[in-house]
């Protein structure tokens, strides 16, 4: 079953410094050029840097504070930028072309035809959906200036064929505003986040590139910048410009105190400036603009993924914004029957076949881990429970044991020429298979795991129960237990 | 509304911040067993926020709060305010406001569908959906609008040690049971043995159905005392809560059950 052909993989960025390559593991066909950088995988493991699924990943990163939902939102989005690209490695190209002038009433337009009907559109969807009416034209001196009608429609340029390399510093820095001038009151900027609030910032802040917004990000494996900024801003909020209410309502003097702490450029504070005003009150969806910024409107980013329908999927090529409101969170039935857990990583394992990159939420107990996987056996030897938090990643492969073919290993991709080929998927995704391990991208660097960056995910880890012990650095204080695996959010369909 | 102000700060702090819960890189090969772990970035076990409130202002410099569903979207947008101090308090409006079905209006104006909010106070409109193509999408998404209203008052009781049920499997009969507890942490509901989990969450919810409805409970006279019994519409017993000294007394413990359950502020166990 293994591939006879080690697949191609592809280095589409120069990062050599800090193993930061985007590496496109592709099927064959796609005929990518040489592999990636070599210290994004040890061989001494033993394992083929190839899948039994194959979802496409950029490079594994080191959060730094606690961000990894941010992390993952990054790597998701990436990852369906980098399935499109694989599919049109010439560039981007939506549907763009706008059918009539946004000044005209008429059909509905398409979001990304335009920069002016990207912003009227992410204002009043109904304008891209269902007809251009007058409220939408009525829109435009408001959203895209009294010289907008003047303009020829014209299609917005390609999305560039360079892989996007999000940068999750500048998510950071508008999860930290919006918290401090929505009414805070605390003295320490909270990292955590879910799923709704990444989505609420890719579509009210738009994407910036790690290039752009703080240059270092983009050579290290880790943003220091976020851990120094985070530590500057909670001086601010418990004794410095930040600690009055007054300070904190004002965008203006928070947006100052932030550009200051993540030591933003001057070209970057600019940049900000244009796009969302000097206080930062304004969103893309409120009249914000990302003209003459190298801020990219999340409708404008081509994405690929595979909707379901009946018994089968098809490709959906599109843009983020649609993406986002696309993917749906499934919480997995960890209290629910064998055959409950069975249907719901039945409805994962059909996603990670279809090349999608399946978002999962999960408890991490670090006396279950140990030389890059996460088991019941570790969690033994460990003597009881340590450290536990909870973790959002991106799963990448899995390794199942079927009655028929055995242990099919993660790390090798099934190979479609095969005559068996569609016979071991089928034993896969039966009700009989096990699912031994999921295999997930992380966000702690690669001086862990296997392969460097991925850590495997025991299924008898996932369904549990382990030990529930909440707090900081508290495993003796205990008070129940629970199914580490919380949810996975899937395309749609799935 | 004192209530709702002294948690509003909470609820939008926490509604963007509490979240998932996170863990920077681990200390490599060497976590297990150090009592010096860095712990930054570990966050504490949290309840999900179904959505969150956001204050933005618009290009003109009016001000609007947008309450954000799980997709990112703008599920309910406010009015345009001249001062963000008024986008605060619209919020407010919003926690009382938004439990109540009969405060949601679908309408249509010049040829699109949206719906409205309206104040419980006095019925002015205090936020409105986006416009959709027809009416059964606004229909939609008005019902889908006041289930996430509902979810973030829970979540709020969540984050704010408000009431809640709480849930355990019971170690010596090994039956699932649940409480409904007041934020004072005294118990008003306790539920009989479930064999399953299932059963008991179905349990829960069942509360928040009947829990609602004056006819759902009885008073059972018993050796102790009285007992206030609520019941399903198939007038099986949920739970129940006794025994009281005396019959007006159940009657009282009923009408704060009433008016706790109705108004969705009880955080679920999980």
């Amino acid at each position: 079953m293994v591939s006879p052909e080690k697949p191609e993989t592809t280095s589409l960025k120069d990062k050599t410094m800090n193993k930061k390559a985007l590496c496109l593991v592709s099927l064959g066909a796609l005929a990518m050029a040489a592999g990636c950088e070599q210290d994004a995988y040890d061989g001494s493991l033993g394992q083929a840097q190839d899948e039994i699924v194959d979802v496409a990943h950029s490079d594994v990163e080191k959060q730094s504070i606690g961000n990894c939902w941010l992390y993952s939102q990054a790597t998701w989005v990436e990852s369906l930028n980098l399935t499109y690209l694989q599919a049109h490695p010439a560039g981007g190209e939506p549907e763009n072309v706008c059918v009539h002038s946004v000044c005209d009433e008429g059909e509905a337009m398409s979001s990304d035809c335009n920069s002016c009907a990207t912003k009227i559109c992410q204002a009043d969807p109904y304008c891209c959906e269902t007809a251009w009416d007058d409220l939408c034209t009525g829109a435009v001196q408001t959203l895209c200036g009294a010289d907008a009608c003047d303009a020829q429609p014209a299609p917005t340029p390609s999305q560039a064929a360079e892989p996007l390399d999000v940068s999750q510093s500048y998510w950071t820095y508008w999860h930290w505003f919006d918290q401090i001038t929505d009414n805070f009151h605390g003295n320490e900027i909270q990292t955590g986040g879910w799923q709704w609030k990444s989505n609420a910032i890719v579509r009210d802040r738009g994407v910036m590139p790690e290039l752009a917004f703080v240059p270092e990000d983009s050579n290290q494996e880790s943003s220091q910048r976020q851990s120094e900024a985070l530590r500057k801003i909670n001086e601010a909020l418990k004794s410095g410009e930040l600690s009055t209410q007054a300070a904190r309502r004002d965008g203006e003097t928070v947006r100052k105190v932030f550009d200051e702490a993540w030591g933003l450029s001057e070209e970057v504070r600019a940049h900000l400036d244009s796009a969302f005003g000097i206080d930062g009150e304004t969103t893309l969806r409120t009249g914000g603009t990302v003209e003459g910024t190298p801020i990219i409107d999340p409708s404008t980013i081509p994405v690929r993924y595979t909707v379901r329908s009946g018994d089968g999927s098809e490709i959906k090529d599109t843009n983020l914004v649609e993406a986002i409101e696309d993917w749906s969170v499934a919480r997995y039935p960890g209290y629910g029957s064998a055959n409950q857990r069975r249907a719901f990583q039945q409805r994962v394992q059909r996603a990670l076949h279809d090349q999608n990159p399946v978002v999962i939420t999960w408890d991490v107990d670090f006396n279950a881990m140990a030389e890059g996987a996460f088991n019941m056996d570790n969690l033994a030897a460990s003597g009881g429970p340590g450290r536990q938090g909870g973790h959002m990643t991106v799963l990448a492969d899995y390794e199942g044991i079927t009655s028929t073919f055995g242990v099919l290993e993660a790390g090798e991709t099934l190979d479609e020429q095969d005559p068996e080929y569609q016979d071991k998927v089928d034993a896969l995704m039966g009700d009989s298979a096990e699912i031994k391990f999921l295999r997930t991208k992380n966000s702690w660097g690669t001086g862990d795991g296997q392969p460097p960056g991925y850590h495997q995910l025991y299924m008898d880890y996932l369904d549990g129960p382990i030990k529930f012990c909440p707090g900081e650095d508290n495993p003796d204080n205990c008070t129940g237990e629970s199914n580490p695996w919380r949810d996975a959010m899937l395309p749609p369909g799935y | 509304m004192k209530l709702f102000q002294k948690t509003l700060t909470a609820l939008l702090m926490s509604a963007s911040l509490l979240g998932a819960a996170c863990n920077d890189a681990p200390p490599p090969e060497s976590i297990q067993n150090q009592t010096d772990q860095s712990l930054q970035g570990l966050m504490p076990d949290a309840p999900e926020a179904p959505g969150a409130f956001s204050i933005d202002r618009y290009a003109d410099g009016q001000w609007a709060f947008r309450l954000i569903g799980a997709h990112g979207d703008i599920v309910l947008e406010s009015e345009k305010y001249v001062q963000k101090e008024s986008a605060y308090n619209g919020i407010l409006a919003i926690y009382e406001s938004g439990v109540v079905e009969t405060q949601y209006e679908v309408s249509n104006d010049s040829g699109a569908w949206n719906f409205y909010l309206q104040s419980l106070g006095n019925n002015e409109s205090i936020g409105h959906s986006r416009r959709f193509g027809s009416e059964d999408e606004a229909t939609t998404a008005m019902e889908e609008a006041r289930e996430l209203v509902i979810a973030m008052v829970q979540y709020k009781a969540a984050i704010t040690d408000g009431a809640r049920f709480d849930l355990w499997r019971d170690a010596d009969t090994n039956d699932w049971r649940f409480v409904l507890r007041g934020d004072d942490g005294n118990i008003l509901l306790e539920s009989q043995g479930y064999t399953g989990r299932t059963a008991a969450v179905n349990g829960i919810d069942s509360v928040r159905e009947n829990g609602r409805l004056e006819g759902r409970y009885i008073t059972e006279t018993t050796d102790e005392g009285v007992d206030l019994v609520l019941r399903a519409g198939n007038w099986e017993e949920i739970a129940r809560i006794g025994p009281f000294a005396s019959e007006d007394e159940a009657l009282q413990h009923q009408a704060a059950l009433i008016e706790l359950v109705a108004s969705e502020q009880v955080a679920n166990p999980w």
